[in-house]
């Protein structure tokens, strides 16, 4: 079970070859965070046998996290890497004023006696003032700003996925806590399980085939959001697995099968999505809440998406994304198109140039547009390659608008990799508002690949990558990104996305879903116009179709027939008819956008 | 390709049904407890588990 001083060398060169090869923040992390893990690595090399094996272990995880980025990991082995250390509770901060608070908002069934129960404040931990121990524990963690940093610290305090934390050192907490108006202790005992998936959600290190080769996911985070389910949520688990019996052919379910889940109020996709209808003092409004990106199919993924926002209210929509970790980021860009009628411009992503990425470059067709900049750079002296987008434009494109009303996305500094692609990208467009509860999104810019992808990539003898021991792993930054439109090349790493509005937890909202929050959000919708073209085909399948077209909020309506133009006309709010041509039959689509003042501020596509 | 002022724009049918309305029946914390622990299986101290990895 030890590793053996080959074991532990090896560990060390695998890690030298990712990080100064291939690692494509190294320039970025050096100047931001004053860090130089190829030293500290050959270091490692020079002393790990006079090291034991938490000291090894700790060295390599502490090399990593402070690099300050949550994409590139160290490992650990088996059996660490499938435990999980908890305790048997969840605390959240709020404000009072510019106070910070910090309250148990779950308590794992059975733990809770008359004082210890949700809602109690935390003041001390081990004797330590609160805010202080979060403070050391955040310290520890990789977070890439102060934000993102604190947030993984106070996560970390109760929740350990042993994979990617180094263990605790106490062996249990004494927590003091306010009960009412009296002061008491009380002390829990880390416990240790085995990390299952039984909630539904995918293995954030087992990623395979194409999903592999475009993830932006914080792994630990979305194991640590499975746990949180596991712990504290069985009846999400319990709608997941009834999900599953309707919906998989081979338990006998399938599309339309009857059953105990109505699937107007919950999603096909459980673990993704949850939404409703929503009441605030501004308006009724949707919500939907995306919960991870961690998506294999990222279309099943958007059409899934589309289905709900048709479910809810077209007068705007609050789409929450609040400690959502990432996962595909096809999926994350792929939404944006449904959201605004403009043309999305995807995000550009780069490898640093050295001979080991020409080598992937040279080895696989998929990454054949990044090859000739990268053999160019030793003349050029680059540092890093062209960029392209991870799929050709139309890919992003192909779907176009299906949720018309405006929309305020709802980010945190939990926001992680795909998820800050999302919200740049939501930002870049235009598409509407952000509503930030911290005071920028979590700061990952990168697609990772695994250790084991890499294996694949280079299965040959003399592949730079060999199996490691006892399931340890890294993961890696490979390629980065930079934002389009008004701050095209700016990089989404380290700096993340900054909110148009921040509103600072109340302790209603993390007592009282969110009800602060919400009520923030509705009335920055209230203020956002409403604009809509919806079309009703008639005598369809006949050669004379007619199209009754209704507008609200447009002065100017653009008919294309299959992407080209078949008229423009000016409108004013109503229902209008516009004969269409005698076209033969076969797919055929009709595209209306709407303008108010020249500008593009909707559009709608309908199949012929 | 006049417009028609005097129809009023369509709307689109709002499913504004509550969660809580489909929601199962509420279990007890015993129920609750034991859900959860047929979830996460078997759970052991800390200083157990490392001691038994050679963590300590």
């Amino acid at each position: 079970m030890l590793l053996s001083a080959a074991e532990r060398q090896l560990l060390v060169d695998q890690a030298l070859a990712l990080i100064e090869h291939l690692y494509v923040h190294l320039p970025l992390k050096r100047a931001m965070h004053a860090v130089d893990p190829l030293q500290r690595l050959r270091l490692l090399r020079h002393r790990s046998a006079s090291l034991s094996e938490p000291a090894f272990h700790a060295e390599l995880v502490s090399i990593f996290n402070r690099l300050r980025d949550l994409h590139t990991n160290y490992i650990l082995p088996e059996p660490l890497r499938t435990r999980t250390a908890y305790l048997p509770f969840r605390i959240e901060e709020f404000f009072e004023g510019q106070e910070q608070r910090y309250v148990v908002t779950e308590v794992k069934p059975g733990t809770e006696d008359a004082s210890f129960k949700r809602g109690v404040l935390v003041t001390h931990w081990n004797g330590i003032p609160i805010h202080r121990a979060v403070e050391l524990n955040s310290d520890r963690e990789a977070g890439s700003n102060l934000d993102a940093r604190h947030a993984r610290g106070l996560a970390a305090m109760t929740n350990r996925w042993l994979a990617m934390s180094l263990p605790p050192d106490e062996d249990w907490v004494v927590v003091t806590y306010r009960a009412g108006r009296r002061i008491r202790e009380r002390r829990f005992e880390w416990q240790v399980f085995e990390s299952g998936l039984s909630g539904g959600g995918n293995d954030p290190l087992a990623a395979s085939g194409d999903l592999a080769l475009v993830l932006g996911l914080d792994a630990k985070a979305e194991m640590e959001r499975q746990t949180r389910k596991l712990l504290f949520a069985p009846e999400a688990i319990e709608i997941v697995r009834q999900v599953k019996q309707q919906t998989d052919p081979v338990l006998g379910g399938g599309p339309g099968a009857a059953g105990p889940v109505d699937f107007t109020v919950i999603s096909k996709m459980p673990d993704v999505f949850t939404f409703r209808a929503i009441k605030t003092p501004s308006g009724q409004f949707g919500y939907v809440r995306i919960h991870t990106f961690y998506v294999s199919d990222d279309t099943a993924f958007v059409e899934e998406f589309v289905r709900i926002v048709g479910l809810l209210p077209q007068n705007g929509l609050i789409l929450d994304v609040r400690g959502n970790p990432g996962g595909n980021i096809l999926a994350g860009e792929r939404l944006l198109q449904v959201l605004t009628p403009q043309a999305i411009d995807p995000e550009r992503f780069y490898f640093i140039n050295s001979p080991l990425t020409l080598r992937i470059c040279e080895a696989s067709p998929s990454f054949a547009d990044w090859r000739e900049s990268i053999a160019q750079a030793v003349e050029t002296g680059a540092p890093f390659s062209h960029g392209f987008s991870l799929r050709p434009v139309e890919n992003y494109n192909n779907i176009g608008q299906k949720y018309q009303g405006p929309v305020v996305l709802v980010t945190d500094a939990r926001c992680y990799s795909t998820t800050d692609i999302f919200s740049a990208g939501f930002q870049d467009h235009g598409i509407g508002k952000i509503l930030g509860t911290s005071g920028a999104t979590g700061a990952g810019g990168a697609n990772v690949w695994g250790h084991g992808l890499l294996l694949t990539i280079f299965p040959a003898e003399d592949s730079p990558f060999k199996p490691l021991p006892n399931n340890a792993s890294f993961r890696v930054a490979v390629r980065r990104c930079t934002r389009v439109g008004k701050r095209s090349g700016v990089l989404v790493e380290d700096l993340g996305v900054v909110p148009d509005a921040v509103h600072r937890m109340t302790k209603r909202d993390v007592l009282n879903g969110n009800v602060d929050l919400i009520k923030r959000a509705g009335e920055m919708l209230a203020t956002m116009p409403v604009h809509s073209v919806t079309a009703k085909v008639r005598n369809a399948g006949t050669l004379k179709r007619v199209v009754a077209v209704t507008t609200r909020n447009v002065t100017r309506l653009d008919v294309f027939l299959n992407a080209r133009p078949y008229r423009s006309s000016d409108v004013i709010d109503g229902i209008l008819s516009i004969d269409l041509p005698s076209l033969p039959a076969g797919s055929i689509t009709l595209e209306l956008r709407g303008f108010r003042n020249d500008q593009l501020v909707v559009s709608t596509r309908v199949g012929l | 390709m006049a417009a028609d002022p005097k129809k009023a724009p369509e709307k689109k049918s709002v499913a504004a049904k509550s969660l809580s309305a489909k929601a199962p029946k509420k279990r007890t914390t015993s129920e609750r407890e034991a859900e959860v622990d047929a979830n996460i299986g078997e759970s052991q101290k800390l200083r157990d588990f490392l001691s038994g990895a050679g963590w300590d």
